[in-house]
């Protein structure tokens, strides 16, 4: 009877951790998996259900004068490292993904808010068998020891990821990943019109 | 017997922790109904000061400064109708939505909680107005739509914020709640502004903002439905409006009623009183860290996280506000619209011209009790404030943080 029993306990045990099977309606995304090594990492791996997405009003034509602003911006602000060495410019964040001796590392650093100012914050994860990431580790203005400890220990970079601000007055936001431009928007100082001075594109 | 009782205890305890749990089911998605719904939400109850402070709550724990608060709304919302929620990961890679397994040893509503701390502890508003919301319509401003800013401090500093809009008012102000950095530190509750004016001007990612849907991260607003009024419209128009014809216009656009000149000057002084006496918990706070430090001198952290440079500044805009409200109200000639209290007060304030008792009645109205034992009125306030003897210097003695001594001065860096 009790061997029935402990069977039984141990059957619906085993049973509870099954994977819930997927009975919802499909997601219009799906999550990424890092799969090896890799030393190039695609980009955010969000579906955009193109067909389910109506397009907005706009004329060919301002869509085509984006499109040629946004190539030829491109073309400016093609390379992070270029944008740096040439231009004012402030690193708003920075992401890093860095394999050591098997497990992979997420060194981050942002700005958050305070009330009269912001705080550079910095950031180490550390991801688990999933691929999630965990924080390991913050500090507010000076990085962490074990920041530094990760940042200094050789390893592969796997993926790049950072925001600047660039432009007379700072007000245009680039985002790379991989130091390829991914997105740009904000204020440019030259333009003829009110509403040509400011730009979002993404590529 | 005893085995059979042990055995069914094991049994309930392992299943009440799914392996590989999600943080939660999303069954349905997002549409515009939702988005109905969403608006409503933060017109009830169940958005409101306490909603992460008070221990009944679920959501008890959830620590949010003011661009986390806006995404704890959206979490907090999107798992209460089992709708999918998701973000651009803030440290790189696939996005960060509810279908995470990161905190599966936690019972669900927990795993709730976990994530919008790990969001608060990983961004701020950048990321909010740069990746994870779109510009919105000035005529889709609507109860759940943000107004966040940044404009620039001194040195070279920005300060950002963002503001979430719990109800919109008849007149067309702003029923507002939010967070900061130092509620955050002091696990605070949300603070509510009832009857707000916003204004930094808005440009481009910053300014009247939306959630985007899961399926419109990292997409082009071109590429969002015309019906979620995704539009770039405020910054054409706060460019070519300025400041005040800007906020005109949006006030016109929300309103459903008429403000009269008189509410103006009404609604202003309740502002000015407001954060008039808001300041004291400021000055305290910092008073209370220098009671832990011995007085020592603040460094960069501690300065920039009790210094007050901003918060003086927009305190004395407020006065300069309802000044303005009043004088527009001679100039149109409708005095007759403003409560004759509020008129006596407000004629004290800037002539410092006292009529029968409304000094006292001023005091009553709206004391400020900064320091044991001494009470003064808005008059006093205003008066030390146009002096400039206010201090913003968190090193300072009470008595100078308010100007009611002029000194000693701390002799500790001032650091911005």
């Amino acid at each position: 009877m009790s061997s029935i029993l402990l069977v039984t306990a141990v059957f619906f045990f085993l049973k509870s951790r099954e994977l819930p099977k997927d009975s919802k309606p499909d997601h219009p995304y799906s999550p990424q998996t890092n799969e090896g090594p890799s030393s190039v990492v695609t980009k955010s791996s969000v579906e955009v259900a193109h067909g389910d997405i109506p397009e907005e009003a706009m004329t060919s034509h301002q869509s085509d004068e984006k499109n040629i602003r946004c190539q030829s911006l491109r073309d400016i602000y093609r390379n992070s490292r270029e944008v740096k060495a040439n231009n004012t410019h402030s690193t708003r964040f920075y992401n890093l993904h860095k394999k050591i001796d098997g497990a992979t590392y997420r060194l981050r650093f942002f700005y958050k808010d305070g009330a009269e100012g912001e705080a550079p914050t910095y950031l180490l994860y550390k991801e688990d068998n999933n691929g999630d990431e965990h924080i390991v580790e913050s500090k507010s203005y000076k990085k962490g020891s074990r920041y530094q400890e990760i940042e200094n220990t050789p390893g592969e970079t796997t993926y790049t990821e950072e925001g600047l601000t660039a432009g007379k007055s700072k007000e245009l936001f680039l985002h790379y990943v991989n130091n390829k431009l991914e997105m740009l928007q904000g204020n440019l100082a030259e333009g003829t019109g009110i509403e040509k001075n400011f730009i979002d594109c993404k590529f | 017997m005893k085995f059979f009782a042990t055995a069914l205890i094991l049994l309930s305890v392992f299943a009440s922790f799914k392996a590989n749990a999600v943080i939660w089911e999303d069954t349905q998605v997002w549409s515009q109904e939702f988005e109905e719904k969403y608006s409503q939400w933060h017109q009830s109850n169940s958005v409101r000061e306490a909603m992460f402070t008070n221990a009944g709550s679920p959501f008890y724990g959830v620590n949010p400064d003011c661009a986390d608060a806006a995404y704890a709304m959206r979490v907090v919302f999107a798992y209460e109708n089992k709708l999918p929620f998701a973000m651009k990961s803030p440290s790189g890679g696939k996005p960060l939505t509810n279908r995470s397994i990161k905190y599966d040893s936690k019972p669900e509503v927990k795993r709730v909680v976990a994530l919008i701390n790990e969001i608060g502890s990983s961004v701020g508003t950048e990321n909010l107005a740069a990746f994870d919301t779109y510009p919105s319509a000035l005529k889709a401003i609507k109860p759940g739509t943000l107004f966040m800013y940044k404009m620039k401090a001194r040195f070279g500093k920005f300060i950002r914020h963002t503001y979430i809009i719990k109800d919109i008012n008849p007149v067309g102000t702003f029923d507002v709640i939010y967070s900061t950095q130092a509620n955050k530190e002091q696990r605070l509750p949300l603070i509510r502004r009832r009857e707000r004016e916003f204004e930094n001007l808005p440009f481009n990612p910053w300014g009247f903002k939306k959630f985007r849907w899961p399926e419109h991260i990292g997409v082009s607003i071109d590429k969002i439905p015309a019906e979620l009024g995704a539009s770039t419209e405020q910054y054409s128009l706060a460019s070519s409006l300025g400041q005040k014809g800007f906020f005109r216009l949006v006030k016109k656009t929300v309103a459903s009623v008429t403000e009269s000149a008189g509410q103006r000057v009404a609604r202003s002084f309740k502002a000015a009183c407001t954060e008039s006496q808001a300041r004291i918990d400021y000055v305290n706070q910092a008073l209370k860290h220098l009671q832990t430090t011995g007085n020592k001198c603040m460094d960069y952290e501690s300065f920039d996280a009790y210094s007050t440079p901003a918060r003086d500044g927009d305190l004395k805009e407020l006065y300069l506000k309802l000044k303005s409200a009043y004088e527009d109200t001679i100039t149109l000639g409708e005095t007759s619209t403003i409560d004759p209290q509020v008129l006596a007060f407000t004629e004290y304030i800037f002539k410092a011209k006292a009529v029968g008792s409304v000094k006292d009645e001023l005091l009553a109205a709206c004391p400020i009790a900064y320091r044991p034992g001494v009470l003064i009125d808005l008059q006093t306030l205003w008066s030390r404030i146009g002096k400039g003897a206010l201090s913003s210097h968190p090193n300072d003695i009470v008595e100078v943080r308010w100007g009611e001594k002029t000194s000693p001065k701390t002799k500790c860096k001032r650091w911005y």
